[in-house]
């Protein structure tokens, strides 16, 4: 897919671990490892929001359109 | 009380049943078919329609065993996968083996391509379920995968 997610690049900048994170959004850490590993067919408006409130960023930071993939 | 889960093993059951009424049928369709129709019918007509019984028997069994499929992934709760849509598809082709089986008898025995006219129609419905079902659990795994 052409989406790429920087999730983990973005943790890491924040400092935060997938447990810290999946329970402060609210989400089992199966499901953020989904998202994380770019497995995930879509992410929810209500899930976004939560990640950038958490880790203080915008959507753009987390996903990167890539079109060569 | 009604439930979905005693719903599904009524069903179970029946299927049981199905393939107990057809494990008899095929060891006393030969006799039976001359008791029965013996004094009505030509011996070559009893023939041909016991031939397109038999020849139609394993499909009928395969059927069976996939209906019996279906319904135990039903109660183990895995409806919308690639499993159950496999064997639709398989059920489906049992239907088809049967219409073509009745209809080559019935170039001897007319009445034999009602059979193969409702086998056919019969694929045709499975088919039309099978695409539903593989549509459903296409859509499933997009809403799993939704985070």
């Amino acid at each position: 897919m052409s989406i790429i997610v920087n999730l983990d690049v973005m943790m890491a900048k924040r400092k935060i671990s997938s447990g810290e994170l999946a329970a402060k959004i609210g989400i089992t850490q199966a499901n953020l490892s989904i998202l994380k590993t770019g497995k995930a067919k879509a992410i929810r408006f209500s899930t976004l929001e939560s990640i950038c409130k958490v880790l203080d960023c915008q959507p753009g930071d987390i996903l990167e359109f890539n079109n060569d993939q | 009380m009604y439930t979905s889960e005693k719903s599904t093993k009524l069903t179970l059951f029946i299927t049981y049943a199905f393939m107990a009424l057809l494990a008899v049928l095929m060891v006393a369709a030969i006799p039976g078919a001359r008791w029965f129709f013996g004094d009505i019918m030509r011996e070559s007509t009893i023939r041909i329609m016991l031939t397109a019984f038999y020849v139609c028997c394993p499909a009928g069994w395969l059927a069976l065993i996939f209906i019996m499929k279906i319904l135990r992934n039903i109660l183990a709760e895995a409806v919308f996968t690639a499993k159950t849509v496999a064997y639709l598809r398989y059920l489906s082709w049992c239907c088809g083996f049967v219409a073509i089986a009745a209809a080559v008898c019935g170039m001897f025995y007319l009445p034999l391509f009602i059979f193969a006219f409702g086998a056919a129609f019969m694929m045709l419905i499975l088919r039309v379920l099978k695409n539903v079902i593989a549509k459903a659990t296409e859509i499933k795994n997009e809403n799993e995968l939704t985070i």
